[in-house]
């Protein structure tokens, strides 16, 4: 019998000790389902929302499959309420750990946030407080998570646009205490730590800073609408010059990190969203040297 | 003594929700951006976010009622529906409802048919896959197991009564084509949804038609099906060789998964 082994099977087992390369991706959107099948574009890797292929069947998981022979796949959520009160939902996990099997992604993210309460769902990503109540009661369920799914997972910095009276420190000392005491990595969005600085005004360096680089598995960079008094994490324009700086920051600090472009309103001809990609790869070659995995076969395409 | 989470977000889910105040107290004013504006920024963005879920499962409904009708409704259904599922996939399933979607006696006005008519074809979307029987499996059925033999559909098929002429006002609507004005028809039709090969079909079928597949969903076998087309025909002679053509148009169009003998 032929053994396949693909590279998602590390996610079952040796997730931390390695922290992988991806390169450089996109956010795979079904505007561009056709093109990115048809086409073949050099993209290192694509990121899914996971909540959109918990359906049955039909076109999402017809076209996710086809993108998902040709690429790595990383699974990005936005429903696991990982701060939420109400308790996990075991319907979902249980539809996550499915798609799981069927994706083999790399990694699976979500947010440090809560999305409802009481059972309401408010399909948002809400914020927490920053204090020891909310990182005991989040280390806790990344736990409950983490030991049901069978892999760690990486959590985001959402934007915000209130802080709580109750917060008792800064934004990343939260994340780093939970990353330690849950054993979890972080999915790090320049573009919300922008967004988020600029609301509240905090130093982005700062945040950058207080973020222990080996538990920085993946980049997010996306555009957001600036309202000059603050700003609104949109993805409906193109990533702003202060946020490529940020990423170069970010990039000087963390070393080579697998980072993506998220576009999910005013889609742009793929062309534009190839030409960001573009300038993502050149910041990662100039900064890191490193823009993408060796012999990857996105290089391998391009090549020929 | 200061709220625990859990308090936090059932009065940071109100402020959302219902512009409750409570919540106002518990953050921060520093800074340019009164609370305010701040909260308000989420209270819009959850109203925003839910009708633009239902903007895109109810397309057409909306583009007939004009905008200002269809956020009014949305923002009542979205007070009396709040959603309690992980994804917006299933926000709007009770739209048509909310409309007086009325199944059996079609006692509705039409918006709430065009409603139940696009959430048809979000079902059919979306719809589990499945293998797609041929004409060559039926002729591989030995005459005698005829009888007997029951028909498995595609997981995507859906049938529907309409009374008004909504598949009419839907396609020209879709085609972006002069729209009729809604009336209601002199006999309620059948309507019937699938998907073939990714792409979601649709269209009207004749009231024998519709008798011989609503029996077949229904289970019945292919014995079954022909009383109870024999019941709706003149011409009883005709009965078989009616629903044979029926198994050959349902299985030309993908409709099948599976013929069981
Ligand atoms: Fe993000």
């Amino acid at each position: 019998m032929q053994v396949n082994i693909r590279s998602g099977d590390f996610v079952q087992t040796e997730m931390k000790t390695n922290k992988p390369f991806l390169g450089c991706g996109l956010g795979l959107r079904p505007e561009y389902y056709e093109t990115i099948v048809e086409t073949r574009p050099a993209v290192d890797w694509f990121e899914i929302i996971s909540e959109n292929y918990m359906v049955d069947g039909g076109k999402p998981l017809h076209f996710l499959d086809r993108v998902r022979e040709n690429y790595p796949v990383v699974m990005h959520g936005v429903s696991l309420s990982i701060g939420g009160t109400d308790p996990l939902d075991q319907a979902y996990l249980k539809r996550l750990k499915q798609l799981i099997d069927r994706v083999e992604p790399q990694w699976v993210s979500d947010h440090m946030c809560w999305t409802g309460q009481g059972g309401h769902n408010l399909h948002d990503l809400m914020p927490l407080p920053f204090n020891q109540e909310a990182i005991d009661h989040v280390v806790a369920r990344v736990q409950q998570v983490q030991d049901y799914l069978g892999c760690q997972i990486l959590l985001e910095n959402a934007s915000s646009y209130v802080s709580y009276v109750q917060s008792e420190m800064t934004e990343w000392e939260f994340h780093t205490e939970i990353m330690q005491r849950a054993d979890c990595l972080m999915l790090f969005d320049i573009n919300n730590i922008y967004v988020s600085a600029r609301n509240h005004g905090f130093d982005p360096l700062d945040y950058i800073r207080g973020i222990p680089a080996e538990r920085v598995w993946q980049f997010h960079l996306a555009g957001h609408s600036d309202y000059g008094d603050y700003v609104i994490d949109t993805h409906d324009h193109p990533v702003v010059k202060p946020v490529w700086e940020l990423y170069a920051e970010a990039l000087r600090h963390f070393g080579p990190v697998s980072a993506m472009i998220e576009r999910d309103d005013q889609f742009p001809p793929f062309e534009e969203l190839m030409a960001e990609l573009d300038e993502l790869r050149n910041i990662a070659r100039d900064v890191s040297g490193n823009d993408g995995p060796e012999n990857d076969d996105a290089k391998k395409r391009e090549a020929s | 003594m200061m709220p625990g989470l859990k308090e936090l977000q059932n009065a940071f889910k109100r402020n959302v929700v219902n512009g409750d105040e409570e919540f106002g107290k518990y953050v921060n004013t520093a800074g340019a951006v009164s609370s305010d504006v701040r909260l308000a920024i989420y209270g819009n963005a959850y109203f925003a976010r839910l009708e633009e879920a239902l903007e895109s499962d109810y397309d057409i409904l909306k583009q007939l009622l004009g905008e200002d009708v269809f956020n009014e409704i949305c923002m009542a259904y979205t007070k009396k529906y709040p959603s309690h599922y992980y994804s917006l996939r299933w926000f709007g399933q009770d739209f048509p409802a909310f409309l007086g979607y009325q199944p059996d006696s079609g006692e509705h006005h039409w918006p709430a048919e065009m409603a139940q008519l696009e959430w048809h074809f979000v079902g059919a979307f979306d719809a589990a896959d499945d293998v797609v029987a041929t004409e060559a499996d039926a002729a591989a059925i030995a005459p005698e197991a005829w009888a007997e033999l029951k028909i498995r559909f595609h997981p995507s098929v859906r049938t529907m009564a309409i009374w008004w002429n909504t598949l009419t006002r839907w396609r020209t609507a879709k085609d972006a084509e002069i729209v009729p004005e809604s009336v209601r028809l002199l006999e309620p039709a059948q309507c019937l949804l699938w998907r073939h090969e990714l792409m979601t079909q649709y269209r009207s079928m004749e009231a024998d038609e519709a008798i011989a597949l609503q029996a077949a969903l229904a289970g019945a076998n292919f014995s079954e099906l022909c009383g109870a087309l024999a019941e709706e025909m003149q011409d009883q002679e005709m009965v078989p060789m009616k629903a044979a053509g029926f198994l050959k148009t349902w299985l030309a169009a993908g409709m099948i998964s599976e013929l069981l003998a």
